[in-house]
């Protein structure tokens, strides 16, 4: 679904867990998750942490959408 | 006799489900679960041991896994190293290939597995070592324990393979030079009147045709409409349209722009492939509507596209979620919507 909404040209991040899936299948922006059942925060933290955790992941995703790429990208 | 080892995920090495999939690995004599039924198809080995791993801990501590497996192994006498088989699933799937291969460097045995063609270690891995064709369902076991035991039995005994096709496994991309029957000339010929007269055809040699997508242009977030789209099988509780656990040809759309954030018990998720408990804690951890807002009001986005789309990303076929992106960016150009955050579990 990532690869065909690009196909139109508009800019996407896959954010996921499994990275070299993603990667292998042809994403071109990729921001890795915590984990596959809890991909926005770390279920292990504080819900004060998580917050924080949270503004931060999707702060990484919109820094990929910003940035002129030259090969696939992986925000760890 | 010769000895294999068998690895297993959680679930078929009867450990439990997904509550259980960080299950580290452990290492059991004899053969467990579907290892015992493929034993008995296997003609001059013994299944000595089977690994155990947790899908979840193979996918999120990769490294940790395999030490703890080289561990588990070191001093054990096997001819061979057998995973699986993982039918569709993704994370099984991933973690069959990626054990296999650690173990064939570490321990120089020969590796296999199998799995159906959708499962997406296939296009990662069949390169790399022999996945033997399976079918998309643990309903087809006794069918896969088959072909995979014909596969097993053939390279324990070292005879030669006869290519991807006759072995039923996915073609490797490995050319072997054979002499053909007829002159080049007579065949390409051949080949080229077919062609022309529109009879079937087969190839000598198949170009595969790499599938990237061209690197869309950045934009400037703060002056873009941003849409989030989710393959958690995120819900409204009640699951209001039926959204399925996998295999999805439909999808939801949540207009969430009346909140800033969402609040547990009013959301869930019915995707079939992970534990749901940290959703029910904080349905924000699939769908971070309160950080999205957030940044809107920090001017990083200029704005949101109301609606969330959603679908439970568990066994997709690969043309169901073409067209379902075709028709969610229909819907989005219609919004001047600019870029996705679209995230998968």
């Amino acid at each position: 679904m990532v690869k065909e909404i690009e196909k139109s040209g508009m800019p996407i991040v896959h954010m996921v867990n499994m990275v070299p899936v993603s990667k292998g299948n042809g994403a071109n922006r990729i921001v890795k998750t915590y984990a596959i059942a809890y991909p926005m925060h770390d279920a292990n933290e504080s819900p004060e942490i998580q917050k924080k955790q949270r503004y931060e992941i999707v702060g990484k995703a919109l820094q990929l959408l910003n940035t002129d790429i030259q090969d696939q990208t992986v925000a760890e | 006799m010769k000895k294999i080892v068998v690895y297993l995920n959680q679930f078929f090495g009867q450990i439990g489900g997904e509550d259980i999939a960080d299950y580290e690995p452990t290492i059991t004599e004899g053969a467990v679960g579907p290892a015992a039924a493929l034993q008995a198809k296997i003609t001059d080995a013994e299944v000595v041991h089977t690994v155990i791993c947790g899908d979840n801990y193979m996918s999120s501590h990769t490294e940790e896994a395999l030490t703890v497996i080289g561990e588990l192994l070191k001093g054990k006498e096997f001819d061979l190293f057998a995973a699986g088989p993982a039918f569709q699933a993704g994370r099984y799937g991933f973690a069959c290939c990626t054990a296999c291969l650690y173990v064939e460097e570490k321990f120089g045995v020969p590796v296999v597995t199998s799995m159906y063609e959708g499962n997406p270690a296939v296009d990662l891995y069949r390169m790399k070592m022999y996945i033997v064709k399976g079918h998309d369902s643990a309903a087809k076991m006794r069918k896969d324990l088959v072909s995979f035991a014909k596969l097993i039995n053939k390279i324990l005994s070292g005879e030669m393979l006869l290519g991807a096709d006759a072995e039923e496994y996915f073609p490797r991309g490995i050319r072997q030079e054979v002499t053909a029957d007829r002159p080049v000339v007579d065949r390409v010929m051949d080949m080229l009147f077919k062609k022309l007269s529109g009879e079937p055809f087969e190839t000598e040699i198949y170009i595969e045709k790499e599938d990237r997508v061209s690197i869309a242009l950045p934009v400037n977030t703060s002056e873009t409409r941003v849409a989030f789209i989710t393959t958690s099988g995120f819900v409204p509780k009640g699951n209001p349209d039926h959204i399925t656990s996998g295999s999805c040809t439909y999808y939801g759309e949540y207009n969430l722009s009346e909140y800033n954030s969402l609040i547990a018990g009013d959301y869930e998720s019915v995707h079939g492939g992970y534990d749901h408990s940290f959703t029910q804690a904080d349905p924000n951890v699939l769908v971070p509507w309160d950080a999205l807002n957030q940044h809107v009001k920090a001017g990083n986005i200029k704005s949101l596209h109301p609606v969330v789309y959603s679908l439970s990303g568990n066994q997709t076929a690969k043309d169901d979620a073409k067209r379902m992106a075709q028709e969610i960016l229909a819907k989005l150009g219609a919004d001047v919507v600019g870029a996705v955050l679209l995230d998968s579990t």
